[in-house]
Parts: structure tokens; C-alpha cells; sequence
């Protein structure tokens, strides 16, 4: 008898607690401006962080969301990932027309399971749990509740009223619950309002935010984090698959990280021996750890396999030596064995990486992280080793990795260091080219770019490639009505970290021809593109990542009996935005173009928009100056 | 009794014949040529290169042995090395990467740790194998056994293959289908056996219908299974066969034989309210296309009860909406019968060879008498008797009381769109006036689809304005945006900046502004596939220049007229002046669905003339 209560009981409380959804939505009860633009719009999102242990937390989700026309339908679509530390429970939902008359319940069986392995892993055990309620009549609200249950963690998940573009939101909320004697931190970003409420044995805390108006994509727009509200959540003590780690502070941190990779170092003796055989002549450091750079490039290869702990633990540098491949981890790890046996320091590295990762914030130690490489200090110059590539060159740094905050993983702690940045004047193209123009308007081009700093990637990819794809690249990339790519090549000058691309063109009328004139646009590849957008109505601030600069010099041999009518003035536009300058020159029958466009690193507030939309046209007007050349 | 021993003994040989025939590859054996070879002959670019593929599917216990050998010649083919076996759970999977390390072979074998089983959904599994020990000038085997042969077998990869082999034996128990796709030659093309040699590598086109239809492969479709006395299956022998299968199936056939009383109520309004054939086909077609579709294709309807529920739920799939779409004509007494096909992205069917698991798509056709109509209700944007370009696939069946009969599809639409200008110069060099546009067939209904992207008007205008530089519009009107079986028409005000520009005192500019084609679709230099535009085109402009007074016309580009063998493209564009007015014709035309790979240059060579021409400026100049 007894037992059936407590059945009873708790059957209500599941009702209540996963099972209840509140109903009643009317689509067009949604306000104007939360129309505005939108393709859906999020009616109340309400995410519940219940953190019980530091291995065990529960985040409960309820939301529903309004889709107003077919662009959004894929927000109709629940769409639930796990893996086998996270459990999926509870998933509830119902499906309401645009008079918020229900006409559909979420039945279990309807809901599948695929697998959900990213693209460039070979193997992890992502899945996901998806439902397609199935209606294409709009608009409609889909209303769903779900409870995901962590069965150990390193980091928690946090809250962000932003659904992507398009997507407004009436009202969103997260909840966070813990037991007092339970560390957590939380980061807020943007955030006006919150509510605490302290008890006994227990803090709640919850974050509100109303009518967010939908935003869309914005050229040079910062990370979400920059400008949107946000929270972070950290504990500082976590355990996960035994390993239990505290993040409580960088330090700690790097503690946990390498207790994961302590004995995973061991090589055999023939490898070591081989390593020791290797340096032999080496005349520094510097050149020991590139002999040894080279070898990892020619004797391993990068294959992602995530499972588990195995997200965040290397395998051993064995285990490397025989495969001859592995993940991020664990080619760092081995590197970092191969460096060890002739007595090379060098430090296991955490980053967070991604041309449009936001900033890890130095005053909130978290487990963010979602790479790993390698830190050789040097006494002048600190090398960084990507061990994930075969073809770049020692120390190189792309656009992955540059200007952020770090974690190197050392013997006894973890410490935050930051990556170097590059400078408008390393980072960028120069590209120098001799075009013979010949009287009918047609051209033979010889060019020569050399790819430095974030932009050498272009060419480590295009090296990549076959051969017959090579040419397809160079044929889709050069905008012109007629071409012939006669030859190409590229290389890396690893000494340099530089990449070059030889090209050997024929283009057909370069230049156009009218009766006795020639038109000739002397920037034949290399315009700006138009700013999408109107910058009256931008809604975040201008973002230049990083510096860089694009130098192009160009001489045009002109045939005999063809002239310059006249050349135009040499133009120069300084904002504080960037350079730009083109410069013309006639000697002979040799006229020379020199365009120089340099972007400078650095937030610029949205009031400033206007200024920096002229900035970009002007260029673009530059960039199609046009020269008329006389045929006698 | 004679019967049955003469059955066993023609077994019995028959699997004499297949056995006797010697492996071109024994799993593990790899030979020191192999080993040393630093480039693959017959195409030196290639990065790595399929030694061997070999399929071998016994009848003895009906497993299937495909046996692969993949050589790394480049960096650049590392990547091989991991790579996606489709398969099933209980597929049994070895390896061995070789290698020449000072003269001395060094063999190391695939373990369990490099080999995951990847439950993509419900019973599709995947073999996600990393090989060990892989490095430049590595050979490595990898052997796959499952139950029962793969659906497809691919004689051509992204890779050159050097011999690739499928064995598969017919018995009189177990019947397949095997279709042969693609470009390349077989040079063994018997009953049981087939094998390509030195395949070269698949890249995909532009303006292709689909990789599948060029790639070189099998398709292996189940025809029967007999066990004598016992069972009895027939699948798909010939298209009658297949039609027959469909009649008797639920999700098929039932539904149009059942008396559909759920039509009932719809049958009545209609039968009221028209009168003729067309006006009813028209209203069963609007009533039907009001169902949406749920994205799916499918020739088999969701249920095998009642369509009815279609209805009340307003969604299904292609069989759901367009078998409804069949069974409500018919309830109005007009002849109309399904018609199964597959769709561009799904692969051409072939006349010839039958298959069932090739089809993915059921459409309605109308017998008219004098004409005949083809019919999709998926799509709301369609105008009665326009197929959306996924059905545009050449060959389809009718299916009808159980037999099947060829019906070659052709789209009846074209890309059509008259765009008109009435500029002016005006004293500063700035130009403004109207535009106006009248859009039909795929050009109106590709347009109807591009205006769903966008969430207002506004935004959409917003984009146009952002793709053109110094395009400003405003008093934007467009009209029949709804009404799908009748053209669009768009009129607004326009501004033009930086179209005009001024050198030694004379002045210039494109007569036809931000209507130029500005890239040549078609850039590389050579193609292997045939182009494929899935309908007609026809362009026309019409724009007029008023300059303002002080200038006259120095130049104009010439009238050109030029077009392709056959009347298949053909382009005139004429510019002429009279007072202070420029007036501009131009009209483009394709003529032609299909392109063969032997028409390429000539295709290329016109789009690259048009645009040439399009770049001709007017010089005005100074008076």
C-alpha cells in the first residue's frame, strides 16, 4: 500500500516538474518589433541548472517557439544532443497551431536517434535525440521540456537569451541551483538584472531577460559575447570518470589537465635513441625542436577520436608511436616525448581556438578549452607547435590559434599566457605581377603572391589539394569572362613562414576594347567587396580582429603605338579604421599600379558605423578606377 | 523430378565456373612492386590510388568479401587512410598496412581500437576505420565480410583505381538486378563478372544533374528469391513487374482502388462550382497543393490505411500528396494515373533495367485527349502542369492496372523574364527612372522562392540593393506574388551611382548597368559530364537612355547576333541612338535542356563572347 503512494506521489511530481507545459500561444499576439525580421520567435525559454555534486547536475529546458514562416522551421525541430555522460530524460512536447489550439502531442516513438559525430572526427560518441513535429502550415508553436542529466562534468553549461539570427525572444531565463557548500562561479556579460536568493543550505539564482529584438548577421561584427547577454558558470571543484579536478583557479586548472597526461610520455628506446641521432649538429635549440617538428610531420597524421575522458586525456606517446596518428592531444602529447628525450622543455598547451572563438577571460577560470598544442619556451623567441598539420612550417601561428589567452599545462600548474598577435605589416598578401598587354585588349599575366601571417593557411590549404583541384581553384577564384591557367605552383618557405603562389595566366580582354580605345582597370583581382547592411541601423560595434595589409604592384607592358590618355591623380584614404593608397606611374611604355590596403586590429563603436561604411566605399570606388589607353 | 536434379547440377557448375576464376587479390599478399612505386603512371597528379577493389559474393553462404588495396603516394592522400565503409553491425573487418622501412617490409596489423562501428540510425551501421602505420609509400588491405551483397558497388572513386572487380553470381534461387552506371569502360562484362581498369579519378561539375548518374557503378537491386516449393518473391524483372508490385501494395496501389469516401465532401464543391475538365483539374490541384509536403520522397505513401488522414493531419509525402492528387481526379472522372520516377539528385533511371529502390518519387498525369498534363502537389509555388526541377530526370513510368508503360519527361515552362529601364542621365553624370519586370515559368516560380528567403519586402530590397553597388529602390510595386498561375510583374523607381564615369572630357558607360552578366558560368577549361540546365531560358532587356543636354554620342558597341549550331543558344544585342536617346535590346536565349560534353567549348566560347560584349561601354562626349 504503501509503495503505491509513493508511486503516486511521485508519477505528480514527474508531471509537474518535466511534464507540464503551460500552452496557450497565440501567434499573433507577438509584438511588432519582435516580428520584425524574424523568423521565429522564442515565446519563453526557461533553462534550469540544478548542480548537486561536483560529478553529478541536471539541466532542465522548457521552451516554446512560435516559427513564423518556412525560414524558420528548423527551429521547430527539437534537437537534443548526449553522449554516454549525459543522459537525455523526460523529453515532452506539443505542437499548436497559429490560434494556440493544440493539435499535436509529441509521442516518444516519434522521436529518433542518429548519430551525431562531427566532421572531421573519425569516431566520438556524440548522438542526438531529434523530433520533426512535421507541420508546414505557419505560423505555429512548437512547446518542448527536456531534462539532461550530467554524470560528472568539467565545465557547466551557461545561459544566452540569443537563438541566432533572426530569432527574437519574449522572455528567457536561467535558473541556477546549488548547495551552499558547492563553489560555482558565474561570469556575467551585459547582464542588468539578477536575482539571488541565499538560503540555509541552498543559493538560487536566476537571470531574466524580456523582448530581445532579432538581430541579423552584420559585416565585422564581434563575438556574441562582446556584445550580448550572457552568463558563464564554473565550479570549482568537478569530477569526471574518476578524474576529479579543480578550476578554481588557472593554476588548479592546469593541475587537473596534467594529471591526465602524467605517464603518457613513455617512448620506446629505439625512438628515443632515433630523436637523440637526429639532433646530432643541431647548432640550437631552435633547430633541435624544427629537426624534430620535421619528423613528426613526416611520420604522423592527424585523426580526431573523442570518447569520453578520452575528450580531455591524451593517449600515450606509445600508443602514437605505433598508429602513427592520432588526435590534437595526443600528437601534442607525443611531441612533447619526442622533445623530452633530448632534453627539451616544452609545455602541453589548452586553447580555445577559432577564427571567432570569443576571449577567455583571465579573471574566470573555466574549462573552455577546445584544442590543444604545444609550447617550446625558447630564450629569445617561444615557439608554438601546431602538431595537428603535416605541411606548416615550425612555429607557425594561423588565425586558429593567434592573439588569445592560453593555458600551459606545467609540472605542478596550469598558468594563463597569452599568444603573440600579428602586426598590419606580418600579416597579409604581397602579390607582384608583369601583365604584357596586347593591342587587342587580351593579356599574358605573370603574378607572384606571397602569403605571411594568418593568411599563409590559404596556401597550406591549397597545397592540399590535387592537382586538377589546384587549377579548378585558381580558375573559380579569378573573376574574368576568359581565362587560361597555363601554369601554377606553390611552396612554403618554412624558414620564412611564408607561402607563394606562381601563377601564368592568359586572359582575354583584360583590357576592353572600344573603336580606338583601350579600358583597362588596373586592380584585375583584388577589390573590395560591399559592406552588407545599412550602418544606420548597425546594431553592434565594428570588429577587426586582427591587423593585416594587402600590397599589390602591377606593371603593365604596353605595345608599342598604345598610350596613356591620362593618369589619373594617385589616391590615398587615412582613417583610423586603415590605409589605402593607389599610385600610378608611367614610364615608357611601362605603367606601374600600386594599390596598399591595410586594416587596423580593434573595436570601433557602432556610432561609428557611418564613417566606416565611407571608409569601405571609397576603396571599392578606387578599387574600379578605370584608364582609358589610346590605340594609334 | 528431372526438373529439380537438372536445377542442382546447373548449380553445381555454375559455382564451378565462378570459383575456378583466380582472386586478382589475395588480402595480406602485397607484392615489393607495389611497395616501391612512387607514382601511379597513367595520371602522376594522383595523391593515392585504389590498387584493388574486390567484391566476391558466395552463394554458398551467401556472404559478401570486398577486398581493398589503397597505395599512398602523396601527403596530400594521407586522408585515405580514414575513411567510411558502409556496412552492417555484425560486418567482420581485418587490415594490414605495409611498409619498406630499410628494405625490409613491415607489416602492422588493424586492431580493434582503430575500428568503430557507428549506429548512424535504427539499423544503418558504419565502419569508421583509421589504419595503422600510414605514411607516404604505405600500402595497406583492409577485408570487409558481411551477409548479403551492398546495395551499390562503385568501380570509380575520387582517387584513380587501377582494377576494380565485383563477383556476383545469379542462381535460380536468389535473382538480382544490376544496373551499370556512369562513364567509364568495363573491360570484363560477363553474366556473373565485371571489372574496370585504370578508372580515373571522379571530380564533380557545375550545371551537372546529379554525380550519381556519372559516377562509373553498379546498382544491385534484389529481382527475386525462390526457394523451391516454399517461397516465391518476385521484386523487380521488368517494369511491368514493378507496376504489378505497386498495385498490390498498401502504401501503393490500395489507395487508388479504395472508394475514398474522405473525398467525398470535396468532390461535391467541385463538381458544383466547375464545369469543364481543366477548370476541376485546376481545383482538385489547389486543393491538394494546400497539404504540405514534409521535405520527404517517397514513392510509398506514410500510411496504408486511409489517405483521408492526410487531409486532416495537412501533411505527407510526395506519394501521400500526389496519389491523393490521382484519386481525387479520378473521383472527378478525369483520367489520371501516377507516374514514378527519380529525382535529379537521385540518379537517372534507366528504360531498360527496372528498379524498384531507384525510385523515390510519384507524380499525377492527366490524359487530356488532345494533350496531357504532369502534375506535383508538393509545392504551393507551382503553377498547374510545371514540375519543380528535382522531377526534371528524363525517364519516368506511368503505372496502370498493373503495367508500366515509358513516359520521357520534359519540362513545358521556361525561364522566362522580360526586364524593361526608361533611365536619364541627368546634368551630374547620376541616373535615375523606373524598372519594371514581367517574369514566367521557372523564372517566376524560381523568383517566388528566392522571396520566401527573406522575412519582408524590405529585406528583400535591402539584399538587392547590397548585391548591386549604388542601386537605390524605392516605390517598390510587385504584383501576382500569390497568384502563381499568373506572371509577376515588379515596377520601381531606381537610382544608379557610380554607373558613369568621366575620362579627358568624355563620358562612359554600360548600356546595361546592373543587368550585365558578370561571370562566365563556365570556367574550366576542360568537362567530362554534360551540362545540364533542366529547362529552356529566355531573357529579354529593354532599356532606354535619355542624355542630358551638351553631350552626344561618341560610340555605341556594334549589334552583334550570334548563336550556337541548331539554334541551341542564341544572343542578339543591339544599341542605337536616335536624338538624345539610347535604346538597348538585348535577349538571350538557351534552347536547349541538355548539352553534350562535346558542345562544351562552344557553350564556353558563347558565354564568354556575351560577357565580353556586355563590357563594351557607350562613350558620350562633350559638345
Amino acid at each position: 500500500m504503501c509503495l503505491n503512494k509513493i508511486t503516486v506521489i511521485l508519477l505528480v511530481c514527474s508531471l509537474f516538474s518535466a511534464g507540464q507545459l503551460s500552452g496557450n500561444f497565440v501567434a499573433n499576439e507577438i509584438s511588432d518589433e519582435l516580428k520584425n525580421n524574424a523568423r521565429s520567435v522564442v515565446r519563453y525559454h526557461e533553462q534550469t541548472l540544478e548542480v548537486q555534486t561536483i560529478s553529478d547536475a541536471k539541466l532542465s529546458v522548457r521552451y516554446a517557439i512560435t516559427v513564423l514562416n518556412k525560414n524558420g522551421l528548423e527551429d521547430s525541430f527539437l534537437q537534443v544532443g548526449y553522449n554516454k555522460n549525459i543522459k537525455v530524460r523526460n523529453i515532452v512536447g506539443e505542437i499548436f497551431d497559429a490560434s494556440g489550439k493544440r493539435i499535436k502531442r509529441l509521442s516518444i516513438s516519434d522521436v529518433e536517434d542518429f548519430s551525431a559525430i562531427d566532421g572531421f572526427s573519425i569516431y566520438d560518441d556524440s548522438r542526438v535525440k531529434y523530433y520533426d513535429p512535421e507541420i508546414r502550415e505557419y505560423p505555429f508553436t512548437v512547446e518542448y521540456s527536456y531534462d539532461l542529466n550530467f554524470n560528472g562534468y568539467v565545465s557547466l553549461p551557461g545561459w544566452s537569451p540569443f537563438f541566432g539570427s533572426n530569432v527574437s525572444v519574449e522572455k528567457s531565463s536561467f535558473f541556477l541551483i546549488y548547495p551552499s557548500d558547492l563553489r560555482l562561479r558565474y561570469e556575467e556579460n551585459n547582464i542588468a538584472k539578477k536575482n539571488e536568493e541565499l538560503f540555509d543550505d541552498q543559493i538560487k539564482i536566476k537571470w531574466e531577460m524580456e523582448g530581445v529584438e532579432a538581430i541579423e548577421y552584420e559585416p565585422f561584427m564581434p563575438p556574441y559575447k562582446d556584445w550580448g547577454e550572457s552568463v558563464a558558470i564554473a565550479p570549482d571543484q568537478f569530477k569526471y570518470e574518476g578524474y576529479s579536478g579543480g578550476a578554481d583557479s588557472w593554476f588548479n586548472l592546469g593541475v587537473w589537465a596534467h594529471q591526465l597526461s602524467e605517464g603518457r610520455g613513455e617512448l620506446s628506446e629505439s625512438t628515443v635513441q632515433e630523436m637523440r641521432e637526429l639532433i646530432v649538429g643541431a647548432s640550437s635549440e631552435k633547430e633541435k625542436i624544427e629537426r624534430i617538428y620535421n619528423y613528426l610531420q613526416e611520420n604522423t597524421r592527424y585523426v580526431s577520436i573523442q570518447l569520453g575522458i578520452g575528450g580531455f586525456q591524451p593517449f600515450e606517446a606509445e600508443t602514437v608511436e605505433r598508429l602513427k596518428y592520432g588526435d590534437c592531444k595526443a600528437l601534442t602529447n607525443y611531441m612533447k616525448a619526442l622533445l623530452a628525450a633530448v632534453d627539451v622543455q616544452s609545455f602541453y598547451t589548452l586553447v580555445l581556438a577559432g577564427d571567432y572563438e570569443p576571449n577567455v577571460s583571465e579573471k574566470f577560470p573555466s574549462n573552455n578549452f577546445n584544442h590543444v598544442f604545444l609550447c617550446a619556451p625558447l630564450e629569445k623567441d617561444t615557439l608554438w607547435l601546431e602538431c595537428t598539420s603535416q605541411n606548416i612550417p615550425c612555429g607557425y601561428i594561423g588565425d586558429f590559434t593567434d592573439d588569445r589567452n592560453v593555458l600551459l599545462v606545467g609540472e605542478d600548474g596550469g598558468q594563463l599566457v597569452r599568444t603573440p598577435a600579428y602586426s598590419a605589416s606580418s600579416n597579409g598578401i604581397r602579390s607582384n605581377s608583369n601583365v604584357d598587354i596586347y593591342a587587342n585588349g587580351n593579356a599574358k599575366i605573370k603574378a607572384v603572391n606571397r602569403f605571411y601571417g594568418s593568411y599563409l593557411d590559404q596556401i597550406v590549404y591549397r597545397m592540399s589539394l590535387d592537382d586538377v583541384s589546384k587549377e579548378r581553384g585558381i580558375y573559380e577564384r579569378i573573376d574574368v569572362p576568359k581565362l587560361r591557367v597555363n601554369d601554377f605552383n606553390y611552396s612554403i618557405d618554412k624558414q620564412h613562414k611564408m607561402g607563394t603562389e606562381r601563377l601564368d595566366l592568359d586572359v582575354a580582354n583584360l583590357a576592353v576594347k572600344m573603336g580606338s580605345n583601350l579600358f583597362l582597370t588596373p586592380n584585375m583581382f583584388n577589390r573590395v567587396e560591399e559592406l552588407s547592411g545599412d550602418p544606420q541601423k548597425r546594431l553592434t560595434d565594428i570588429f577587426i580582429r586582427r591587423s593585416s595589409s594587402q600590397s599589390d604592384t602591377i606593371k603593365f607592358h604596353l605595345p608599342s603605338g598604345v598610350e596613356v590618355s591620362t593618369i589619373p591623380d594617385n589616391i590615398t584614404i587615412d582613417s583610423e579604421f586603415g590605409l589605402y593608397k593607389m599610385e600610378l606611374a608611367l614610364e615608357g611604355q611601362t605603367l606601374s599600379y600600386y594599390r596598399y590596403f591595410e586594416l587596423k586590429k580593434g573595436t570601433y563603436l557602432k556610432s561609428r558605423a557611418n564613417e566606416f561604411y565611407v571608409f569601405f566605399n571609397q576603396i571599392k570606388k578606387a578599387d574600379k578606377l578605370r584608364i582609358a589607353l589610346k590605340v594609334n | 523430378m528431372k526438373n529439380q536434379f537438372y536445377f542442382f547440377v546447373s548449380i553445381f557448375f555454375f559455382c564451378q565456373s565462378i570459383y575456378a576464376i583466380t582472386p586478382p587479390i589475395k588480402y595480406g599478399k602485397v607484392s615489393e612492386e607495389e611497395l616501391l612505386m612512387t607514382v601511379y603512371d597513367k595520371d602522376s597528379s594522383a595523391v593515392a590510388v585504389v590498387l584493388c577493389d574486390y567484391g566476391f559474393f558466395d552463394l554458398r553462404d551467401y556472404y559478401f568479401t570486398r577486398t581493398i588495396r589503397v597505395k599512398i603516394l602523396r601527403k596530400e592522400g594521407l586522408y585515405l587512410a580514414n575513411d567510411i565503409y558502409p556496412g552492417i553491425e555484425g560486418s567482420e573487418v581485418k587490415g594490414k598496412t605495409f611498409n619498406l622501412v630499410d628494405g625490409e617490409v613491415v607489416v602492422t596489423k588493424l586492431k580493434a581500437e582503430s575500428v568503430f562501428r557507428e549506429r548512424v540510425h535504427e539499423d544503418y551501421y558504419r565502419l569508421r576505420i583509421a589504419m595503422p602505420d600510414v605514411k607516404v609509400g604505405s600500402v595497406f588491405d583492409i577485408e570487409m565480410r558481411q551477409y548479403f551483397p551492398p546495395p551499390v558497388w562503385s568501380f570509380q572513386r575520387e582517387i584513380p583505381v587501377v582494377w576494380s572487380e565485383l563477383i556476383m553470381p545469379e542462381s535460380l534461387y536468389f535473382k538480382m538486378q544490376r544496373r551499370l552506371t556512369g562513364f567509364e569502360p568495363l573491360v570484363i562484362r560477363s553474366r556473373n563478372r565485371w571489372a574496370a581498369k585504370d578508372v580515373k579519378a571522379f571530380k564533380e561539375e557545375p550545371y551537372t544533374n546529379s554525380s550519381e548518374n556519372y559516377i562509373t557503378k553498379f546498382d544491385i537491386d534484389l529481382e527475386s528469391i525462390e526457394i523451391p516449393g516454399v517461397l516465391y518473391k518476385e521484386y523487380a524483372t521488368d517494369w511491368d513487374a514493378v507496376a504489378r508490385r505497386l498495385a498490390e501494395s498498401s502504401w501503393f496501389g490500395n489507395h487508388l482502388e479504395s472508394a475514398a469516401l474522405y473525398l467525398k465532401d470535396i468532390v461535391k464543391e467541385i463538381e458544383a462550382s466547375d464545369t469543364t475538365d481543366l477548370l476541376k483539374i485546376q481545383s482538385a490541384y489547389n486543393f491538394v497543393k494546400q497539404i504540405n509536403w514534409n521535405g520527404y520522397n517517397s514513392i510509398y505513401t506514410t500510411k496504408s490505411s486511409s489517405l483521408g488522414r492526410v487531409i486532416d493531419e495537412g501533411i505527407g509525402n510526395t506519394a501521400d500528396i500526389n496519389l491523393l492528387l490521382v484519386r481525387l481526379l479520378n473521383k472527378l472522372d478525369i483520367k489520371a494515373k501516377p507516374v514514378i520516377l527519380s529525382t535529379r539528385e537521385n540518379g537517372t533511371i534507366s528504360s531498360y533495367y527496372p528498379s524498384l529502390n531507384r525510385l523515390n518519387y510519384v507524380i499525377a498525369y492527366v490524359d487530356l485527349g488532345l494533350s496531357e498534363l504532369y502534375l506535383d502537389a508538393t509545392d504551393e509555388l507551382l503553377p498547374l502542369g510545371m514540375l519543380p526541377k528535382r522531377c526534371l530526370n528524363e525517364n519516368a513510368q506511368l503505372v496502370h492496372n498493373g503495367k508500366a508503360y515509358y513516359k520521357s519527361i520534359e519540362p513545358v515552362f521556361k525561364n522566362k523574364a522580360t526586364e524593361l529601364m526608361t533611365l536619364n542621365m541627368n546634368e551630374d553624370l547620376s541616373i535615375s527612372g523606373t524598372y519594371s519586370s514581367r517574369r514566367e515559368g521557372y523564372n517566376a516560380y524560381n523568383y517566388r522562392k528566392q522571396f520566401e528567403k527573406y522575412n519582408s519586402v524590405e529585406s528583400y530590397i535591402d539584399n538587392l540593393e547590397d548585391n548591386f553597388s549604388g542601386l537605390e529602390i524605392s516605390d517598390y510595386n510587385i504584383k501576382n506574388l500569390e497568384k502563381v498561375e499568373e506572371p509577376i510583374s515588379e515596377s520601381c523607381a531606381i537610382e544608379l551611382e557610380d554607373a558613369v564615369f568621366e575620362v579627358d572630357g568624355k563620358v562612359f558607360f554600360n548600356p546595361l548597368f546592373h543587368l550585365q552578366m558578370e561571370e562566365n558560368p563556365f570556367k574550366l577549361a576542360e568537362r567530362k559530364y554534360p551540362v545540364d540546365y533542366a529547362y529552356k531560358q529566355n531573357l529579354t532587356y529593354s532599356i532606354s537612355i535619355v542624355i542630358p543636354d551638351g553631350y552626344a554620342v561618341e560610340e555605341l558597341p556594334e549589334t552583334i547576333k550570334m548563336g550556337l549550331p541548331e539554334n541551341a543558344a542564341s544572343v542578339f544585342y543591339s544599341i542605337n541612338a536616335v536624338g538624345n536617346r539610347v535604346a538597348v535590346t538585348y535577349r538571350f536565349i538557351i534552347n536547349k535542356e541538355r548539352f553534350n560534353v562535346t558542345d562544351y567549348q562552344l557553350l564556353k566560347e558563347f558565354y564568354s563572347q556575351v560577357i565580353e560584349k556586355q563590357a563594351e561601354p557607350v562613350i558620350l562626349k562633350k559638345l
